[in-house]
């Protein structure tokens, strides 16, 4: 195949990590998580104290390596990814809530990046 | 083209349907027998251990085994979340299915909460290992329900574990109508 008919490729996605998306909707944090490929867990928790503290509790859970994409629509949620990003082998990319406010998206997002 | 109306709604978007709140997911998990009022306990590993105790007794489950995982997870990090309430909670490998459990304690104790304040609303999850969206819908179900306080307090004036799991079943919130792509 000569390189003009190369076809584009997507970036690998990064398959051994659990990636999850992570979007601040109103007086919701939706959270959606992927593992080998597929996604395995979507839900949400209320933007308060204790639902972000429960979302703590939820990362802690996997007990893994996480790769966490956030929607970045204002400070509380920069504030988010800030919380969410403070434990050690934790990858925090933040995405432009106009590029990406899904929380399925987002952790589509986190495991393509690189 | 495909004219069929079955295979155009099957495809199409659907108007107008209501988001289930979820709430009754959590209810339908607690048992009475699965509540209880009172605990007298001191400390993290004295909760565990009557954690442990009441698994044990009602459903045949180890004591140690699970005062161990729910004192490993606690390890990892407090699963205090505020407002005088905690959700200890495990993956169990050899879980068939999952358990949920909701104590009163008699009297407050620390926890290592964000908010600093000791707990006294126990709700305690065992998930199976593979329960990935099990185990993330109760645990956002059950904070749905805590961080009311309207919640809490009908809650701390229960007396007995019917009118708990009465309470659990029976609130709501209200529900806004979605869009939903099928």
């Amino acid at each position: 195949m000569s390189i003009t008919q190369q076809k584009e490729e997507p970036p690998p996605a990064c398959n051994d990590k659990i990636c999850i998306g992570i979007a601040l909707v109103g007086e919701d944090i939706r959270v959606a998580a992927r593992a080998d490929g597929r996604e395995v867990a979507h839900g949400s928790f209320p933007a308060s104290a204790l639902g972000t503290a429960a979302l703590l509790c939820y990362l802690t859970d996997w007990q893994a390596p996480l790769r966490l994409a956030v929607a970045t629509a204002g400070a509380a949620a920069l504030g988010l990814a800030l919380a969410v990003g403070a434990s050690h082998g934790r990858e925090v990319f933040l995405v432009s809530a106009q590029t990406h406010s899904a929380a399925s998206d987002l952790a589509r997002y986190a495991e393509h990046a690189i | 083209m495909n004219l069929n109306p079955l295979a155009v709604i099957k495809s199409g978007l659907f108007i107008g349907a209501k988001k289930p709140s979820g709430l009754n997911t959590l209810a339908s998990y607690l048992s009475p027998e699965n509540i209880c009022l009172d605990v007298a306990v001191s400390n993290k590993l004295e909760l565990f251990d009557v954690i442990g105790r009441h698994m044990e007794r009602e459903h045949a489950l180890p004591q140690e085994w699970v005062a161990r995982s729910l004192s490993r997870r606690e390890q990892a990090g407090s699963t205090g979340l505020g407002k005088g309430v905690a959700i200890p909670h495990a993956r169990v490998k050899e879980l068939e299915r999952m358990q949920v459990a909701y104590m009163r304690l008699k009297s407050p104790i620390p926890f290592d909460a964000p908010d600093g304040n000791p707990v006294m609303d126990i709700l305690v999850l065992l998930a199976p290992n593979q329960a990935d969206e099990e185990h993330l819908r109760i645990l956002a179900d059950a904070t749905q329900l805590f961080s009311d306080c309207r919640f809490r307090a009908r809650l701390h004036q229960c007396g007995h574990a019917s009118e708990v799991k009465q309470l659990f079943a029976s609130w709501s919130q209200p529900v806004a109508p979605f869009f939903s792509r099928a």
